[in-house]
């Protein structure tokens, strides 16, 4: 059948008018999709795992998101490019993955939104209007109740710090302590040189040891040192983390690194609904999980309630 | 010119490791990065666990000297049953038992009628040779329980810088188990080959105040091997001539009358008690331990098989230590402590009834000594570089008493001698860090004492570590010991041995090089080059003029030798050592090896976990070499006529191989322990040599034995 042209046109219309409905689809689309900008500080696993649980949370809320992920590896140069290339390309989040990637950028970048994830230290975000995060470290109360739970008949817990790093936190804790019927012994390094002869110092005093976070006081080459202290001493040593565990210590309280980045996910949700990145306050990790070492348990004749193994995220 | 040039070349490679900044000791992480950084690596950074490195801390890696570290879980997994057996496991030493007493060689060094004299013996730090011998115990008679030990720390080389007299081949350094390691009640209960027989009782626990509490009490006792055959020596009819007199000689056969068989003459019994008490920075710690042993051997020309020859060692202190780190990081550790120490022994002769002397004449020997030893000792660290260390000491002879009277013969000699006497000394020690991988140890002591005088002792150690996990140490020392009370005085009214007080001191100079490398995550290698020289040896030998025993100033011993030392722990429980020694030690004078000087020592220690964290099989293999015996040496004593067809040739004891098994348990049963051991295994026939008391050339040791035993907790 012959189409008269008029026909013709109506088809041609239609056609151009689907098409350009199409184009428009396409740039609607895309841009509903939200860049984020993601900075690792390096490429640990725990970042990776925070990564997916931020991913996981903004899917399941619907929001499409475009990552630009750079991973610094420690490198102040690759942070100075990465945050080029981010003003360049622009971001709606800037979403950082540890204290390295988080101080870089909180250093150059002022007016988008940070989310600081996996940091132990708070003290750069005070006061910084453009940011928020998760920070590492669990409350005071949580480790001292874990503490009363796993080591009812220790009282006086031993403390090594450095007090340029954690002189306020310290002065905290003990407060603390002290309203959880514990007492904290103190002894201040000022040098990894000043380890030994302090814990010399609390192998008569202390009943456990507190291990906090303190660059000073806990590095790789002072963890043999402290290990073997806790081991000879029969001083349980409560570990910074599950690796510490593994190594010896007795206990730690661990994180569950894909919570955590679907709690930074939920930050990043609300800062695309409108919210003030400086607005939603800094918080710590939901889940409180924590390892045993089995076999320090049973060298320092240590009975857990079996409860209380079996509920152990892992066990050494 | 090209080997010139190639000389140069590895100079400046020397140079260049030299100047490398070191990246053992480096505080900032792999990346360069800041401390920031490393803050949360922190969590995430895997580390060394501390069951693979538990014997591989600072203190062995870079202290000025080489050490080897037993610890208690090593003691029960291969089943020790004395200090002896433990220290005999260890690299370069080896022990002579006499079946009286253990005495301890290092280092191709370890003479017969030496008293181990050279070695210094500590107890939490408290020296337990006693003030009489000098002489450290390390087989029953070691004054701790074993059980009670937490670990051993060796420390080769001469130590006088620090420790003062006694220290001059090295420091064992035996160190107690806390009170908190108990949290309770123990008990355990041995039963052995020789109807032998162990039972402890221990309490121990830390409380709330703070306070520290360890109490503990054993009693042991040991038949022995009830038939000790001794007719080889019989047989063999060695001479000896009284008073050097060659009209007065006479053969074994002519004293021994014609029973050759030792019975029930070899028990052995001990009781120990130990308490320890700390509270904050104060330590109270007392002991008492007394051993009674039968001797079968019928040394000094006793009557054989005559069961009231016996000896008894009652050794006992307690003491006061104060140790405090003050604010400024200012360590202070002051110590006293009393002393006692008694010796008694029981000797039977052959009496002459013709000379008005009973049938049986009772030698009583007997040993008193009572002593203070107190020390303060500061240490500090000064621009971060230097961690100082200066002490000093005081060391009271209360009393050292010598007797020695026969019963049964109102003719035959006797001592009674008693002296007072003391000494002090001061010492320092800085320990430079020129770089973060090169660290320069020194150390002098200077020492007074009312007997012979002043001694000063320098030590120096560079240690060097050119790349991670590797460490050299060139090592030079200096040491002294002093005459013994009973090497300057003991005589027996001139009927067998004289005094000589005007005895020198013995000094040692001693080089080492040591290289220790760990490699991969669970095996260290150590090896080492000494050489030492002695001066002035104290032996006792017969002075020609009237045939008394003397002790005197006679040898130079020269000594060199290599020690090689492979050993491992992994986290499943898998550990061993396995080393291997070469030592040459010589009289400088005649240019003999020493007697009882092995040439070859060799070593295996293994722990294999059966069952992970219940069940350990210990194996532990030993190769001595053979050493020569004082057969030349008694030949000399003796008129031509009566020397034996073959002199001057040596005799020398076999090379031989033990081999000691454990299977030990914890946690099948809660709280309980047991093990299951066999010591000889393949029963080998070995033995070592005799000292110059004994007619025996050799002393043969025990078979294949075994022991049962169980400790539980509550």
């Amino acid at each position: 059948m012959l189409l008269t042209r008029q026909k013709k046109r109506v088809i041609t219309a239609g056609l151009l008018l689907l098409f350009l409905i199409l184009i428009y689809g396409i740039i609607t689309v895309n841009a509903k999709a939200v860049r984020i900008a993601v900075l690792f500080s390096n490429a640990n696993t725990p970042y990776q795992e925070a990564l997916t649980g931020f991913k996981q949370y903004l899917n399941e809320q619907g929001v499409e998101i475009d990552l630009n992920v750079h991973d610094l590896n420690g490198s102040k140069v690759t942070a100075g490019e990465a945050i080029k290339t981010i003003s360049k390309e622009g971001a709606r989040i800037i979403f950082t993955l540890g204290t390295f990637s988080t101080n870089e950028v909180l250093d150059q970048i002022k007016s988008v939104p940070i989310i600081a994830g996996m940091i132990l230290k708070t003290e750069k975000l005070k006061g910084v209007q453009n940011a928020t995060g998760i920070i590492l470290d669990f409350p005071v109360e949580t480790q001292f109740e874990m503490m009363r739970r796993l080591l009812p008949n220790a009282r006086a817990i031993g403390v090594l710090y450095n007090p340029e790093q954690n002189n306020e936190f310290i002065r905290r804790a003990a407060e603390t302590a002290k309203k959880m019927d514990l007492n904290l012994v103190l002894k201040e390094v000022h040098t990894p040189q000043e380890l030994p002869d302090a814990l010399r110092t609390l192998s008569k005093t202390a009943d456990a040891l507190w291990g906090i976070n303190d660059s000073v006081v806990y590095t790789p080459e002072t963890a043999k040192h402290i290990l073997l202290f806790s081991y000879r001493n029969q001083i349980p040593f409560i570990g910074l983390s599950s690796e510490w565990v593994k190594a010896g210590a007795l206990y730690s309280l661990d994180r569950d690194y894909k919570s955590i980045g679907r709690q930074c996910g939920e930050m990043a949700y609300k800062i695309l609904q409108g919210a003030d990145a400086g607005s939603i306050p800094l918080s710590g990790p939901r889940e409180v999980l924590y390892s045993l070492n089995l076999k320090t348990a049973q060298q320092m004749k240590i009975n857990f309630p079996e409860a209380v193994i079996q509920k152990a995220q892992t066990r050494y | 010119m090209r080997e010139e040039l190639w000389g140069y070349r590895h100079l400046l490679v020397l140079i260049c490791l030299f100047l490398l900044p070191s990246q053992a000791y480096s505080e900032t992480d792999a990346h360069g990065g800041s401390g920031a950084f490393a803050d949360e690596m922190m969590l995430f950074q895997e580390i060394s666990s501390v069951y693979s490195a538990s014997k591989y801390e600072q203190k062995v890696t870079e202290a000025p000297s080489s050490i080897s570290i037993i610890t208690a879980d090593e003691i029960k997994k291969y089943g020790y049953r004395d200090l002896g057996e433990i220290l005999k496991s260890i690299r370069g030493f080896y022990i002579t038992d006499d079946r009286n007493y253990k005495y301890l060689g290092i280092r191709g060094f370890g003479l017969p009628s030496d008293y181990s004299n050279r070695i210094l013996l500590l107890v939490d730090g408290i020296t337990t040779n006693d003030n009489i011998y000098d002489a450290p115990l390390i087989g029953t008679e070691f004054p701790l329980e074993i059980d009670l030990i937490d670990r051993i720390e060796v420390v080769r080389g001469p130590s006088s810088s620090l420790y003062g007299s006694n220290a001059f081949f090295g420091i064992i350094n035996v160190i107690s188990k806390k009170g908190r390691v108990y949290k309770g009640t123990e008990i355990s209960g041995e039963a052995g080959s020789f109807k032998t027989y162990k039972s402890r009782l221990s309490y121990g626990n830390k409380y709330q105040n703070g306070m520290e509490v360890l109490l503990s009490a054993s009693y042991y006792q040991s038949r022995g091997d009830e038939s000790l055959d001794y007719s080889d020596t019989y047989d063999e009819d060695p001479w000896i001539c009284a008073d050097d007199n060659p009209d007065n000689c006479y053969g074994l056969q002519e004293i021994w009358p014609g029973n050759t068989v030792a019975e029930d003459m070899d028990t052995d019994r001990y009781r120990n008690f130990f308490a320890k008490i700390s509270f904050r920075d104060f330590t109270v710690e007392g002991n008492f331990h007394k051993r009674k042993k039968v001797i079968p051997t019928a040394p000094w020309e006793t009557i054989f098989n005559k069961s009231n020859n016996y000896s008894i060692d009652t050794r006992s202190w307690i003491d006061v230590t104060y140790d405090h780190t003050y604010a400024n990081s200012l360590t202070v550790v002051a110590r006293v402590n009393y002393n006692y120490y008694k010796y008694a022994a029981e000797y039977p002769y052959a009496g002459d009834p013709d000379a008005g002397e009973a049938d049986v004449v009772t030698g009583r020997d007997t040993a008193k000594g009572e002593w203070i030893n107190s020390e303060i000792q500061v240490s500090k660290t000064y621009y971060e570089r230097h961690r100082m260390m200066a002490g000093a000491s005081y060391h009271g002879n209360l009393r050292q008493i010598q007797k020695n009277w026969y019963s049964g013969a109102d003719t035959w000699g006797s001592l009674d001698d008693e002296r007072h006497n003391d000494s002090w000394g001061a010492y320092f020690q800085d320990e430079f860090n020129i770089r973060d991988n090169i660290k320069l140890n020194g150390g002098l002591r200077y020492d007074h004492f009312r007997t012979f005088g002043d001694t000063l002792n320098p030590r120096i150690a560079l240690i060097y570590n050119p790349v991670e996990r590797s460490t050299v140490k060139a090592i030079y020392g200096s040491a002294f010991r002093s005459p013994s009370v009973y090497e300057l005085y003991y005589n027996d009214g001139d009927t067998t041995a004289k005094a000589n007080p005007d005895l020198n001191p013995e000094r040692i100079s001693t080089y080492e090089l040591i290289y220790e490398q760990s490699v991969g995550k669970y095996l260290r290698v150590t090896i080492t080059g000494f050489y030492y020289n002695i001066k002035d040896l104290i032996r006792q030998e017969k002075d020609p003029d009237d045939g008394l025993l003397v002790f005197k100033n006679v040898d130079d011993v020269s000594a060199k030798g290599v020690e090689f030392e492979l050993e491992g722990k992994g986290e499943n429980g898998l550990e061993g050592r396995i080393s291997y020694s070469f030592q040459k030690t010589e009289d400088k004078q005649t240019g003999d090896v020493l007697t009882n000087s092995p040439k070859h020592l060799a070593k295996a220690n293994m722990i294999i976990p059966i069952m992970e964290e219940k069940i350990f099989l210990g194996i532990e293999e030993q190769y001595t070499s053979k050493r020569s015996t004082l057969y030349r040496e008694k030949q000399e004593g003796l008129p031509e006529s009566l020397r034996a067809a073959d002199y001057p040739s040596d005799h020398f004891t076999g090379s031989f191989f033990i081999t000691n098994v454990t299977l030990y348990t914890r946690s099948i049963l809660k709280d309980l322990e047991a093990s299951a051991s066999v010591y000889n295994l393949f029963n080998r026939k070995y033995g070592d040599p005799g000292a110059g008391e004994h007619f025996q050339d050799t002393i043969e040791q025990d078979g294949r034995t075994f022991r049962l035993k169980l400790t539980y907790s509550f």
